[in-house]
């Protein structure tokens, strides 16, 4: 059992108690930039990415008609969070990083970020809102609105030791901070390339080369996950928040980064989805019920889905045999709609209780 | 005493063509479903069967005759005595084979006399509306007639008179005997015991109205024949995939084939009509079991490869809903929540299609894992705890009206399946492919757990060849299709009180005055025997019956263009304008093989490259090319339709492991392509690459 000692866990149980996670703190010089510190940054952006998507996907299950366009552009804000995470994932171990994946853990505070630092503050824009996993809704909405925030150029904190505002700006923090390490940069270290088909024109979605070449992957890679997630444009916030509420005035991701294969709006990042939502009608979903033997059946089954899911990614992301690793996702996938079907709530995390008692 | 039934089995037989002499017998398994009384056998159904045996399936080496030549598939029919009380539900109560020399009643079958009549209207018929389908024939609407520099009139007996290709019945008694459908012998008939001779009959080829005709792979001088066997059973086996175009004109050759579907003045040799028998006692009395009827048609090159959507669930479908085949499972406009599926009979066949389908189509891994692990649910299992849980990945059929299709989620691709094309839909087209309502429910039941192991009743063995037999059969995605197009859909076309003795999914003939020929002076040109024909939704003549013809005069003229063409496509209505390629037919046409002779491992991990299965010379770069020549979307398929004309016979057939005979090992999991005659192809066309396929200018071609 090499994996579960590595991982210094007993089970799949294991990864599954949540834990809140420290938020990474900024580095703002290139001086303060160690190697550890960036492993750090990279396995938070491990964690932001792998975050996302039980928390979108619960969301976009819970959408009764397949057909429905919330569920589409949901789906379509899923497959590139997977893709994320995998160039994430890529990045941390080209720079060594021996990464741990574990559930993460949802009704708090969106983990590693202060919005409050942001300028607009975007949970004050987007509220109420919610973290716990639940069906597509208002609050659910104005959280994948909030995760998505774009970065405002200069309009967060730049105090070194501060939390990071947004995901954008984080990735900036860890983009100079792979330039700074780029010497530590090794080829072909564990690496994942799914998804090629889908990004044809979006060059090595692994990296390959070592040095400069090597960092000029890492960036394509930064620049996709920032692209297609809540874009990056320098641009003057309250202006840009304003145009990108009406996602027909433009287009926010690199034609190189697009899913031209079955995305319904490619050239829309994440935000300009969820934002677009924000003014739709609400789609009917499936309601929670009072719960049922058979919907904490199902619950139970997902979370077993779940654990060993994350078993198949710590394998997979350590260049391990990760052969289970489509049918366990595929089967995380049936077990949030099964949870559904069956009037309860997706979980992805042992309940507190059951934590304490083990 | 209780009165007995008889009946034909299949109710439709399925016939294909080939280019040998030779045939093999249409299976009479499940394709990729366990073998009906082979218990640990590792075959899966599909198979054909080596003639003059019960159920020994064919080998690789017995797909092609000593010549190389491209077997033909024969379709047996058999009759079945059921008690008169049983065969008023489905399933009926007992079913057990007649043949020369069984006893029933205290009678003994002295003879048999078959009669069966071939024809192919489809040059004299409407040009396809892939888009529309049935709907193009509501209200009192029909498509575009095909042919109309041959007259605009279709009822007009000299266009039918040079359209449609008819052979006229033959009759056969006795054991291991044969008839041909051909040119020179003479139409006759079963009248009771005996086979009458039918003088003058118009019997009409190609060649008798057209001159200069541009022949592939021979004359049309013949739609088949029929023997039978030494039970007294009958085979038919069709055409030989000839074609033929007639020039209007000496500036008009070679002959124009320039779509898939309608193309003017061609004829194939496909053909379909009514299979009638008479039992003929020892004590001289006779009875006419209820008829069936075959249809000959494309090359099955996939036999083990089961359509996730079949013509089975198609007609199965259309007999729950709308005749009442089983009021438990749903009456009165909706389905009985309380019913209880069978696994094995209604769950199980789609889960091991889903698990074929890698062998005919690129998937990725992932979703070959995906399958695989669909392929591998039991009964036993929870279905909450499998990978179709919540059936998250089924793509719903449209509960709601035809209008609103195409706002449903046959517009959603993946990862909903099937990742097939769609059908022909109101609103103009579906862009995927949904299971059938009963099927979807069934699936339902079984989500929820409300499903048993195993059918309480299973189905007779004649009932068991109906099923088998159209369950081998491509359902769906009717553009127009392969074997049988909607029609299978349409309840005007069969017997509807099934309940009266007939049993389900049995064809309607319409009455034939064969005895009116022999009145026409016989030296005068004589008129078209048969008729335009059925026409759907057009209530004058919807309930009449079919006639010879009738079925297959909806399919693709020829034949072969239509095959060649529907590999790889983007979805029609295409609302994104979206290059995403998906598969047309993919159990029934294949696109991309594992061939045996590259495979070189021992086990299904060691599966080699694939290749397409239509390659070599012809695929790619055609002389002449349009712009689009480069186009991923044209990959896997002749640049020329013409082509296809003279190669069909030389792709080969995927078979499992199993039954290849060629002296290599091979794990027994594995499904092969074997027998192929087309060459590897051109060194400019890039590998085939697992889905997401995506077409434009430069995607076929391989990257320097």
């Amino acid at each position: 059992m090499g994996l579960y000692s590595h991982l210094n866990i007993t089970s799949a149980d294991d990864l599954l108690q949540a834990r809140n996670l420290v938020p990474p703190t900024r580095v703002s010089h290139d001086s303060a930039w160690t190697l550890e510190k960036l492993q750090e940054h990279l396995q938070w952006a491990v964690d932001i990415e792998l975050y996302t998507i039980p928390f979108y996907m619960a969301s976009m299950y819970s959408i009764k008609d397949q057909s429905a366009e919330a569920r589409r552009l949901l789906r379509s804000v899923v497959n590139q969070e997977m893709l994320h995470m995998q160039c994430a994932a890529n990045i941390a171990n080209a720079y060594g990083t021996e990464l741990v994946i574990r559930a993460p853990s949802y009704g708090g505070a969106i983990p590693h970020l202060d919005f409050a630092l942001d300028t607009p503050n975007p949970t004050e824009i987007f509220t109420p809102y919610s973290t716990t996993i639940g069906p597509l809704d208002v609050a659910h909405i104005n959280a994948m609105c909030i995760i998505e925030f774009p970065d405002w150029d200069k309009c967060h904190s730049q105090n070194e030791g501060d939390e990071y505002g947004s995901i954008g700006e984080f990735y900036k923090a860890v983009r100079r901070g792979a330039v700074v390490l780029a010497d530590n940069i090794q080829a072909n270290r564990n690496q994942v390339g799914h998804f090629k088909a889908i990004y044809p024109d979006a060059g090595s979605l692994t990296i390959t080369e070592q040095g400069e070449a090597g960092l000029a992957q890492v960036n394509n890679l930064i620049n996709l996950i920032v692209d297609q997630g809540e874009g990056d444009s320098g641009r003057d916030a309250r202006a840009e928040l304003s145009e990108r509420t009406d996602p027909l005035k433009g287009s926010f991701v690199d034609s190189k980064y697009q899913n031209n294969v079955d995305d319904l709006q490619p050239t829309w990042d994440h935000f300009e989805k969820f934002s677009y939502l924000r003014g739709q009608p609400l789609p009917e979903t499936y309601p929670i019920t009072f719960g049922s033997d058979r919907g904490r059946e199902v619950q139970d089954i997902l979370l077993g889905h779940f654990g060993e899911f994350l078993i198949e990614m710590n394998k997979v992301f350590r260049g391990q045999d990760g052969r289970n690793f489509g049918n366990t996702m595929y089967k995380v996938g049936a077990g949030i709609a099964a949870c559904w079907e069956n009037g309860v709530a997706p979980i992805f995390a042992k309940p507190a209780e059951q934590q304490e008692n083990k | 005493m209780n009165k007995t039934v008889f009946r034909i089995h299949p109710a439709i037989g399925i016939a294909r063509v080939g280019n040998s002499d030779e045939y093999y017998l249409a299976p009479e398994s499940i394709a990729a479903m366990p073998q009906p009384g082979k218990v640990g056998d590792a075959t899966t159904g599909g198979l054909p069967i080596r003639p003059g045996t019960e159920d020994t399936i064919i080998n690789s080496s017995e797909i092609r005759d000593a010549n190389g030549g491209f077997k033909r598939q024969a379709a047996r029919f058999r009759i079945f005595a059921y008690p008169e009380d049983g065969v008023t539900q489905y399933p009926a109560d007992g079913g057990t084979e007649v043949s020369i020399g069984s006893k029933i009643n205290g009678k003994t079958v002295k003879d048999i006399v078959w009669t069966v009549h071939l024809a192919n209207k489809k040059s004299s018929w409407f040009a396809n509306n892939d888009d529309l389908g049935v709907v193009a024939y509501e209200n009192g609407n029909t498509p575009t007639l095909r042919n109309l520099r041959e007259g605009l009139d279709p009822h007009n007996s000299n266009r039918l008179r040079k359209l449609i290709i008819d052979a006229g019945p033959r009759a056969l008694n006795g054991t291991n005997n044969s008839a041909s459908f051909d040119v020179a012998s003479q139409p006759c008939l079963g009248k009771g015991a005996c086979i009458e001779d039918i003088d003058n009959y118009p019997k009409s080829f190609p060649f008798d109205h057209f001159q200069n005709l541009e022949e592939h792979q021979g004359r049309i001088d013949t739609l088949g024949d029929m023997n039978t066997d030494d039970k007294g059973r009958l085979i038919v086996a069709g055409g030989f995939g000839r074609s033929a175009g007639w020039p209007l004109d000496e500036d008009d050759i070679p002959v124009p084939i320039n779509g898939p579907v309608n193309n003017d003045q061609w004829f194939d040799d496909t053909s379909d009509g009514p299979v009638r028998a008479t039992l003929v006692f020892d004590d001289g009395t006779t009875a006419d079991p209820f008829s069936a009827w075959v249809v000959a048609t494309d090359p099955s090159y996939a036999p083990q490869t089961l359509n996730v959507v079949s013509l089975f669930d198609e007609a199965y479908d259309t007999f729950v809903r709308n005749l009442d085949l089983q009021p438990e499972v749903y009456r009165n406009g909706h389905f009985n929540d309380d019913y209880v599926p069978a696994f094995d009979d209604h769950i199980h066949p789609l889960f091991r299609a889903t698990a074929q389908q890698l062998w005919n189509a690129y998937l990725p891994k992932f979703a070959i894992d995906a399958h695989k692990a669909v392929g591998r649910i039991t009964a036993d299992d929870n279905p909450d705890a499998t990978i179709l849980a919540g059936l998250a990945y089924i793509r719903r059929p449209d509960p709601g009206t035809e209008a609103s299709w195409k706002a449903q989620s046959s517009d959603v691709g993946a990862p909903l399946m099937p990742l097939a094309l769609g059908d022909s839909s109101a609103a103009g087209g579906k862009p995927f492919l949904s299971p059938t309502m009963s099927q979807y429910h069934f699936l339902t039941c079984w989500a929820n757990k409300r499903y048993s192991k195993q059918a309480s009743k299973p189905l007779s063995a004649g009932e068991y060849l109906d099923r088998a037999t159209l369950q081998n059969c491509l359902g769906g995605r009717f553009s127009p299709g392969i074997d049988m197009t909607w029609v299978i859909r349409e309840t005007s076309m069969y017997i509807q009180d099934w309940q009266n003795g007939a049993g389900p999914f049995r064809i309607k003939h319409k009455t034939l005055d064969y005895s009116a020929i022999a009145k026409k002076q016989p030296y005068l040109p004589q008129p078209a025997f048969l008729t335009f024909g059925w026409i759907p939704r057009h209530p004058d003549v919807e309930f009449d019956g079919l006639e010879p013809g009738d079925a297959t005069k909806f399919m693709a003229l020829p034949w072969h263009a239509d095959y060649n063409s529907c590999a790889i496509h983007q979805t029609s209505p295409n609302k994104q304008d979206s290059n995403t390629l998906y598969w047309s037919w993919p159990a029934q046409r294949p696109v991309t093989v594992y061939t045996a002779d590259d495979f070189t491992g021992s086990s299904f991990e060691d599966l080699p490259p694939q290749r397409y299965s239509v390659r070599g010379p012809g695929t790619y770069p055609g002389e002449n090319s349009p712009s689009n020549k480069h186009n991923l979307a044209n990959a896997g398929r002749f640049w020329d339709y013409r082509n296809m004309l003279d190669h069909w016979n030389e792709i080969g057939i995927i078979m499992q492991a199993t039954q290849i005979d060629d002296g290599k090992k091979y794990p027994d999991d594995v499904y092969l392509e074997v027998q192929s005659q087309l060459k590897d192809g051109p060194p400019e066309l890039a590998d085939p690459t697992p889905w997401p396929m995506v077409a434009g200018d430069g995607t076929a071609t391989r990257k320097k």
